[in-house]
């Protein structure tokens, strides 16, 4: 991608989410610029009347002006600062919000992998939505300055300018070789400090404190601290070796500018074509030129690092996609069914098809049993039907129509979803079971009693207004595993979709509590339609219909009975549990 | 006046714990803290001389003096100037280095003591806090600097008042004055900052709250299947707009009382023109001098303003360093070395063992009376809260029986030097965490592993080939946190890893909690078989809801609200009419019995 294009996305960017950090950071440089340049010329007055000895009252005049303008502009700054830091916090959050939109509109697929995040994370890191206004108004200013300076100098004598273009010159190409440098190495120490940064986490955090206690681990951590810091101080030692070098030889010609320089100028007023003043002055414009120059060529620096970083930008913008064609006409009707037709998945950049020619359907108030091993599919399965994932050949249909041309809002209300990972949101026990639906008193007791989460509940002091763990609300409560995991089948049931999914929903349940689950799940769920995943075939029991999944493939479906007479790979994993379970039946 | 006091003590009191904190530098990385000694030297000269430098040529000027002297000068001025930059940059390069290194070691240092530290200190909010401070808003360089920088710009500032104070014994009163102005000013900001830390960073966290959810992939989940997108926005963007009035508020009160700084300094450019120019005008002060009493002037302000910049920085960390320094100073446990040698055969017996957390009154553990031999083994069972999770915890030593003892070979567990209990306990939680260290790391924790004991325990879990098909085998990292090309492990292997953390170590105590919830049935067979055989001769405890599996091991204990309700073999138990165990399996099995 061309610096040009990369430079248009950036400018978009900042209108689109912090144009007005144009106006805040103009007045930030313009004061500043204005305070420099009052300290640099307003003196040289103030001097040439003492030396010359004119007028007393001159001089207090000149005096007086000089402060007062610093007063004025000091009001300013203070003035204008709560608002310029409000611009800069408000930017702060816009840019997280504009790239968090971008995030939630990603393909689930694509989200879910630790390479977008990554990018993600550098994105939000480094394009940050501030990087052209700093940059124009960084060599805005640095350009008014400079002409101003320019034409000082060059009022005094050209060929000072001349002189003073060479230190330019020569300050230029130090800082450049400089960035090259820091360029070439950050990448390590950056990677470097991502270690560093991930072994204080680990061995610190709390919840890796009883592994660390109850192993030798003093060993492991001080061997990778000691790896750490060994790389650190070569990178250390070759980067600034090579940073002395560059500064020493630039160093040197500045020393020989400035005799050149300096002694020409007291040439200058020792001769009277120069004031004292006016050398006072020029001695602060050569700091002022330098600064501005430096200024100057680090806004360009640091915009051409930002350039390189636009094309993760661009790609995360990429992946934000538009929503296919739908049909706003659909509506869901009282029965629905399901059907997969030759559903084949791979993921995206990958080779191994993790679901291959899935034909499956369910009919309206089925109670479909997924079992399978590990890695068979399962949960890709539902991921599909959540419409998480596309098909990559194939479709989903739900009474006969596409589901990826459901629009969004009708199909979010068909299904819901208990995943194995399932997440409490910190928001009170209400925000946690109704969402974004309407509030029913009468419906949430409902649902918290089928969820067997009455007696939780009754211990809170505020009920169900009782915030869930103490992120938000100092008196927030603590749910454990399994009040958590009730918790979010109170959500489910409280959602009532015509489709439910649990994935392993027992998993952190006790026998007693998993039996009250099993005994009531036909009852709760009523006829709406369900997917139970489960690896204790006791789940089956329930279950109108049993899917196996094993590598990807439906090898059997059927009902209990149907499944343990073809006697294959559902009727070894059911005689197996049996064996452990009812051959040792003693009552 | 005491208020006053008070507020004194209170500064010199972080004082101290800066000057321990640089102490502690010092004695982990002495060059660290050498190697500022010169660098603040120069850094001083590098102030002065150009000041020095140009009175003396304004001066000579001014006076008429030859080209030729001025040459003289101009050319010392750059030279001294050339050689005293050089000289900076030089050290500079060994300041670089050894800040990153002191960095790190002292980070170590603070590692180790926070892994010494009892499970239930680590527990406590303070640890916690800390450890959150270190994580997220200290910064160890920018404290060794802040110090480094403290003492620099203090010198310059008594260079400075020197130079002053030869001009006009009015100025010091001023310089005074303004002085304290900042000092009182400072001082209020700091208690502002106290007043509105919290809230600012509570905002702060809450907002960070939905960026974390944002970004995660279960939540993710969650919020694309239910359409949350607007609600989660919503609920944001309120948590937003409260952070961004907090800290608007915040501001606006610090830049009212900074307006009283500003002035200040205004009124101190004024004076100081004013009598300046006096006596240039009609006394007989040179150019020269008259400069540099202003550069002075406007190197008072940049100097104080730096020092008290750095000054405030190093305030702002005053509890994390009150919490240093408690961390450092806490003596490391005695280390008895009597006994190196472990016993083959031992006994673990819990008499009459009682626990309630600290600063609560409910019994999680009510009077348990257990005791297990080597080459036993023990199921517990009991539903969800009845105590087996803390039951482990406290045979870890993780915590200490509010009564009763844990003996083991009729030794108090809580008299055993660390290191050899360590050897000896062997456990997988139930929430266990994988580094994304190699494979290797994971399984042997230590810095070295013996290569067939490593492969030994991947084989009887039933991992060797996926580890030997790996790009690096055994020191392939197991995710890509750290490194690009690790490789993810699913649920299932790593569990199975978590095991063979066990097998390697071939500890004589073995605890496994709910170890095989991620296994499919046929996996989770398979590896209690393994598990059952390689614990013949050790001491076992298995927890676990599937009751099935507790017919491999010689005793089972039932455990309800603390109290063990049943004790006995697996056949003992179901013959108990109505027993809390028969009833369970009966659950449990009742669904195989169609």
């Amino acid at each position: 991608m061309e610096k040009l294009k990369k430079m248009k996305l950036l400018f978009q960017l900042t209108k689109k989410v912090c144009p007005y950090l144009y106006f805040s950071t103009f007045v930030t440089s313009f004061l500043s610029i204005a305070q420099a340049l009052t300290y640099v010329f307003l003196p040289k007055y103030i001097l040439d009347a003492l030396v010359n000895h004119e007028d007393w009252n001159l001089v207090l005049l000149l005096v007086g002006v000089f402060i007062g303008i610093i007063a004025v502009i000091k009001l300013i700054d203070l003035l204008t600062k709560p608002w310029r830091n409000a611009c800069i916090n408000r930017s702060n959050i816009d840019i997280v919000n504009y790239y968090m939109g971008l995030a939630a509109h990603a393909l689930y697929a694509t989200f879910e992998t630790s390479d977008y995040r990554d990018k993600l994370d550098t994105a939000l890191g480094e394009i940050r939505g501030g990087e052209t206004v700093n940059f124009c108004v960084q060599i805005c200013s640095a350009i008014v300055s400079l002409s101003i300076y320019a034409v000082f100098i060059a009022s005094i004598n050209p060929f000072l300018l001349i002189i003073m273009l060479i230190i330019i010159v020569s300050n230029t190409i130090a800082k450049m070789r400089l960035e090259r440098l820091k360029n070439k190495v950050i990448p390590n120490f950056r990677r470097n400090d991502r270690f560093f940064n991930y072994i204080n986490r680990t061995f610190s955090s709390f919840e890796n404190a009883k592994e660390m206690r109850v192993n030798h681990i003093e060993m492991l951590v001080r061997k990778k601290y000691d790896e750490n810091i060994k790389e650190r101080w070569g990178l250390d030692t070759y980067y600034t070796k090579k940073q002395l070098r560059i500064e020493l030889v630039q160093n040197f010609a500045s020393a020989m500018a400035n005799v050149l320089l300096y002694g020409y100028t007291a040439y200058l007023v020792l001769v009277g074509s120069m004031s004292i003043g006016s050398f006072s002055a020029f001695i602060a414009s050569t700091y002022g030129v330098s600064n501005a120059v430096s200024s100057m060529i680090s806004a360009w620096l640091d915009m051409d690092l930002k350039l390189k970083f636009v094309p993760i930008y661009s790609e995360i913008m990429a992946l934000a996609q538009e929503a296919e064609t739908v049909l706003t006409s659909w509506k869901a009707e009282s029965q629905l069914e399901i059907k997969f037709e030759n559903v084949s998945f791979k993921y995206p950049n990958t080779e191994k098809a993790v679901l291959e020619n899935i034909n499956l359907t369910l009919p309206q108030g089925c109670k479909l049993a997924i079992v399978g091993e590990n890695g068979a599919g399962k949960t890709t399965f539902i991921k599909l039907l959540c419409r998480l994932y596309h098909p990559t050949s194939g479709r989903i249909t739900v009474n006969g129509v596409d589901i990826k041309k459901i629009p969004t809002e009708v199909y979010t209300k068909l299904i819901s979803v208990v995943f194995q990972d399932y997440k409490v949101f910190s928001f009170n026990v209400i925000d946690n079971i109704v969402l974004d639906s309407e509030f029913s008193e009468e419906k949430i007791n409902e649902v918290i009693e089928k969820a067997d989460l009455t007696q939780k509940i009754e211990t809170l002091e505020n009920g169900i207004n009782t915030f869930v763990n103490k992120e938000f609300e100092s008196n927030g409560v603590e749910f454990s595993g399994g009040e958590a995991q009730k918790l979010v089948l109170a959500r489910a049931y409280y959602k009532n979709s015509p489709i439910v999914v649990l994935d392993e929903p027992t998993a952190a349940l006790d026998p007693i509590a998993e039996q009250y689950l099993y005994e009531h799940f036909r009852s709760i769920i009523g006829n709406h339609s369900a997917i139970f995943i489960s690896h204790r075939l006791a789940s089956t029991s329930f279950c109108d219909k049993i899917a196996v999944f094993s590598h990807g493939k439906i090898v059997e479906v059927g009902t209990h009975q149907e499944l343990l007479n073809i006697g294959g790979v559902y009727a070894s994993m059911w005689n197996l549990q049996v064996e452990l379970y009812a051959g040792k039946d003693r009552g | 006046m005491s208020k006053l006091m008070g507020k004194f003590k209170d500064n010199i009191f972080s004082l101290k714990n800066a000057c321990f904190f640089i102490k502690q530098a010092y004695y982990l990385n002495p060059a660290g803290v050498l190697v500022k000694i010169p660098e603040v030297i120069l850094q001083v000269v590098l102030k002065f001389l150009p000041i020095f430098l140009m009175k003396e040529i304004l001066n000579g000027i001014q006076l008429h003096m030859g080209i030729k002297k001025a040459m003289m000068w101009i050319t010392l001025y750059s030279l001294l100037l050339l050689v005293c930059q050089g000289l900076a940059s030089w050290i500079h390069i060994f300041s670089v280095r050894q800040i990153s290194k002191t960095n790190r070691v002292m980070r170590m240092d603070l590692t180790d003591r926070i892994n010494k530290l009892s499970y239930q200190d680590v527990e406590k909010p303070e640890t916690r806090t800390f450890i959150k401070m270190l994580e997220d808003n200290i910064s160890i360089p920018d404290l060794l600097n802040s110090a480094s920088n403290i003492v620099m710009e203090t010198l310059v500032l008594f260079g400075v008042i020197g130079i002053i104070c030869t001009l006009q014994p009015l100025i010091i009163f001023l310089t005074v004055s303004v002085l304290i102005v900042r000092a009182v000013v400072n001082n209020f900001s700091r208690r502002l900052w106290d007043k509105w830390r919290m809230p600012v960073n509570d905002k702060m966290r809450k907002v960070s709250y939905f960026l974390d959810i944002l970004r995660d992939s279960s939540f993710g989940k969650e919020i694309r299947i239910n359409g949350l997108q607007r609600w989660i926005s919503r609920k944001m963007e309120g948590a937003e707009k409260e952070y961004i009035d907090t800290m608007s508020d915040y501001n606006k009160q610090i830049q009212a009382r900074n307006a009283f700084v500003e002035l200040a300094l205004i009124l101190q450019e004024l004076v100081v023109y004013l009598l300046l120019t006096y006596r240039v005008f009609f006394g007989n002060l040179l150019v020269g001098d008259y400069s540099m009493y202003i550069t002075s002037i406007s190197t008072f302000s940049s100097s104080l303003g730096s020092m008290i910049d750095s000054f405030s920085g190093i305030l702002k960390a005053g509890d994390f360093l009150t919490l240093y320094r408690k961390m450092s100073e806490r003596g490391d446990p005695e280390q008895s070395a009597e006994e190196t040698e472990i016993p083959p055969d031992l006994v673990i017996r819990f008499d009459h063992v009682s626990f309630s957390y600290p600063n609560t009154s409910r019994l999680i553990l009510d009077d348990i009376c257990l005791e297990l031999k080597s080459g036993q083994s023990l199921s517990i069972i009991g539903v969800n809260g009845a105590g087996k999770t803390t039951l482990i915890k406290l045979l870890c030593r993780f915590y200490t029986p509010t009564s009763g003892i844990i003996y083991l070979n009729d030794k108090d567990i809580s008299t055993i030097p660390s290191d050899l209990y360590k050897k000896i306990l062997g456990v997988v939680f139930q929430d266990y965490k994988l580094f994304g260290f190699s494979v290797a790391d994971n399984i042997s924790m230590s810095s070295t592993y013996d290569t067939n004991c490593l492969y030994d325990s991947l084989t009887k879990c039933g991992l060797k080939e996926k580890v030997d098909a790996l790009p690096k085998k055994e020191n392939t990292a197991m995710s890509k946190v750290i490194d690009n090309n690790g490789v993810e492990f699913s649920g299932g292997e790593s569990q199975r890893i978590e095991l063979c953390k066990v097998l390697y170590k071939n500890p004589s105590i073995v605890i496994l909690d709910e170890p095989t919830a991620s296994l499919d049935p046929f996996k989770e067979y398979e590896l209690y078989k393994m598990m059952y055989e390689y614990t013949k001769d050790k001491c076992s405890i298995f927890i676990s809801h599937r009751l099935a599996s507790t017919q491999f091991t010689d005793n089972i204990a039932v455990i309800t609200d603390g109290k063990i309700v049943e004790y006995g073999t697996f056949d003992e138990l179901l013959k108990i009419n109505n027993g809390v165990f028969k009833k369970l399996f009966d659950l449990q099995s009742s669904y195989y019995k169609r």
